[in-house]
């Protein structure tokens, strides 16, 4: 039976059949209903019109649903650090610059971008990736300033598609987004923040909600988590090392458990409706943390982001097809891209950019794994994390969080739920999972006191100088300033064995 | 092997009536666009945008509403930095009043200056900090020389 929501379809029924007059006054009538038209009107326009705007309005109105979206169970992987162009700018069908961009720095000494050839930025300095760096680089819109803020040519370089051992493969065998915003023109703790609760609560920068002697610990739950709770829908939050969970205090902790746990539920097919999965964030000074942010041996990361997306293409849930894994990282962590990003609706919007949380960061990596994800494609539409928090409150039926997932659009559109599941996973690599060396003459790293045979993440390697450490990854400050001992969590640093779901191949980089 | 719908008219560059889209909770602000999927390269493409919102949804706003539309190869993430031929660019009329649902429509058009498949890339902006309340990028338009 021809069916004449496709365009293709109806052209070829009306050349094939021109003499069945009443059936293609039917089929304009109707086709012409289908796009929203006046019914006449389907007889005095130009067939092929009316058709393509029905099949437009098809694509506009196509997502099922919410009771009938086949996606029940959303994994959100959150890294760290990382920009579109400086990861992906290489991938084809996405608008991405690499090669042959000039950035001028504070003195006007103009450098090239360019590629890199090395994986953990151990002389670098981190990025600036701040409230007022981005802010800098952003420069109104002209996006040149990118080493004029607190940044070296570190900030300029990229990586082509044959350096990174599992995102370019993981981009191509499913879809890629070109137009994915970090929330906010700034650091780490207010993006995860607006990915758990669409807002920062009014934090610019990475201040840790805490004052013992108010009795202030954690900002209130108002974020997904609590809005499946309220709805009787399953959800938890699995950490490597540090808990970003415990910025909502005691509620955030409790809903938390070590990666491990994650692993196991994949592999028997009980993943909770709701998964965030953070890597580990300790080590950064040392370059040797396993969420990719600068100094860290971004291999590592990789090869963290690789098991994840295993455990869930490898387990039960999969089969089902009915589970989707969002790979994003925070935010761009200084790193040049040359796309302006947009202001949005926000609690706290300001006309004063300088004040405006409606302000969204520079574009970061992300892609969508899933049955239902198109293989090889990009997609254009403009999100942010709120995108996913939409996607979720669609089909759970939840309230809005903030007016940034109000007016946020919803990322379910990047879906494909037209086409049958891809129920048999791509085969993706799995990349050695590397750790690299920590950087020479950096102080050792805290392992908790196990040896490197008992699992210690890194054990710094024979010879190693120390000399003066650099600035730890501020999710320390949660273990540093006694934040998470207030709340009754026990930090333990990540090991291989803790990190990994398959940790006996682990070695040190050369 | 497929053909694609009205390659005979190629270049066709109609308006037609667009109904007017609800709005919901769950997509407070709708933007119904109506433009010919094919177009000729240098011929005026006409386009026709309506936008609905629900009762007090864009009562935030903070300056006069516009609609900016660009036919681009691809989409900044702006209206102001997309590379392209702008289609509408026009303050809504009337504009939202306080706590009621709101519909306007705008017209434009604009003359493609380069072939292939284009992107429709649309903002619903408030003028001075640009903020924008909806957009889409899921339209494309055929570009031919002939």
């Amino acid at each position: 039976m021809e069916d004449l929501r496709d365009p293709y379809q109806a052209e070829r029924l009306a050349t094939l059949a021109p003499e069945a007059y009443h059936t293609r006054r039917d089929f304009l009538m109707r086709t012409a209903a289908a796009a929203g038209l006046a019914a006449g009107l389907g007889l005095v326009l130009d067939p092929d019109t009316v058709v393509a705007e029905a099949a437009r309005r098809q694509r506009q109105v196509s997502l099922p649903s919410p009771r009938n979206l086949p996606i029940d169970t959303f994994v959100v992987l959150m890294m760290e650090n990382r920009s579109f162009d400086h990861y992906l700018g290489w991938l084809p069908g996405a608008d991405g610059r690499q090669a042959g961009l000039f950035f001028a720095n504070s003195k006007g000494q103009r450098y090239e971008t360019h590629a890199l050839d090395f994986y953990q930025s151990c002389g670098f300095l981190d990025p600036d990736h701040s409230w007022d760096g981005g802010r800098t680089e952003m420069d109104n819109g002209k996006m040149d300033g990118f080493l004029r803020s607190a940044s070296d040519e570190f900030a300029i370089g990229y990586y082509t598609e044959d350096k990174l051992p599992f995102t370019p493969f993981n981009a191509k065998a499913f879809t890629a987004f070109d137009r994915f915003f970090c929330s906010l023109l700034s650091s780490t703790y207010p993006n995860r923040e607006y990915m758990h609760a669409a807002q920062s609560y009014g934090e610019m920068d990475n201040s840790l909600p805490f004052n013992p002697s108010s009795g202030e610990a954690g900002f209130p739950d108002t974020t997904i988590f609590a809005a499946l709770d309220k709805a009787g829908v399953s959800n938890h939050y699995f950490y490597t090392d540090i808990p970003f969970s415990a910025l909502w205090g005691e509620p955030g902790v409790a809903r938390s458990s070590q990666v491990q746990d994650f692993y196991d539920l994949a592999s028997s097919g009980k993943l909770p409706a709701l998964s965030f999965v953070d890597p580990s964030f300790q080590g950064e000074d040392q370059g040797t943390s396993g969420d990719e942010h600068p100094l860290a041996d971004v291999r590592t990361g990789q090869a963290f982001m690789a098991d994840i997306v295993h455990a869930v293409m490898n387990g039960p849930q999969w089969k089902t097809g009915r589970i989707a894994v969002f790979c994003i990282y925070d935010e761009w962590g200084g790193f040049f891209d040359h796309v302006v990003p947009p202001r949005v609706p926000d609690l706290r919007s300001s006309t004063n950019l300088a004040l405006d949380f409606g302000q969204m960061g520079f574009r970061i990596p992300a892609i969508l794994v899933s049955p239902y994800a198109r293989e090889g494609h990009v997609d254009h539409s403009i999100y942010g994390f709120e995108s996913i928090l939409k996607m979720i409150r669609y089909r759970y039926g939840l309230p809005p969080l903030t007016p940034r997932d109000l007016f946020a659009n919803n990322i379910a559109a990047a879906f494909d739920f037209e086409a049958e599941p891809r129920l048999e996973p791509p085969a993706l690599p799995t990349p050695p999972d590397v750790m690299a060396a920590q950087c020479p003459g950096t102080p050792p790293v805290d392992t908790g006191g196990a040896g490197v045979d008992g699992g210690a993440l890194l054990g710094a390697p024979p010879g190693t100088v120390p000399v003066p450490a650099r600035k730890p990854h501020d999710a320390y400050t949660m273990v540093t300033s006694g934040y998470l001992e207030y709340l009754g969590f026990d930090y333990k640093p990540a090991t291989p064995a803790t990190m990994f779901s398959h940790p006996s191949k682990l070695g040190f980089a050369t | 092997m497929r053909r694609p719908v009205g390659a005979v008219l190629v270049g066709l560059a109609v308006l037609v009536p667009a109904a007017v889209a609800v709005a919901d909770s769950f997509n407070p602000v709708v933007l119904t666009t109506t433009i010919a999927s094919r177009a000729r390269l240098h011929k005026s493409l006409p386009i026709k945008v309506t936008v609905t919102a629900d009762p007090g949804v864009l009562d935030t706003r903070t300056a006069p509403l516009r609609i900016e539309v660009k036919l681009a190869s691809e989409c900044g993430g702006v209206f102001q930095y997309t590379p392209g031929v702008t289609l509408l660019n026009k303050q809504l009329n009337p504009q939202p009043a306080t706590g009621r649902a709101y519909s306007a429509t705008a017209r434009g058009s604009g003359k493609p200056n380069q072939i292939g498949e284009q992107t429709v890339c649309e903002w619903l902006a408030e003028e001075g900090d640009g903020r924008v309340f909806a957009s889409d990028q899921s339209i494309q338009v055929d570009v031919k020389r002939k």
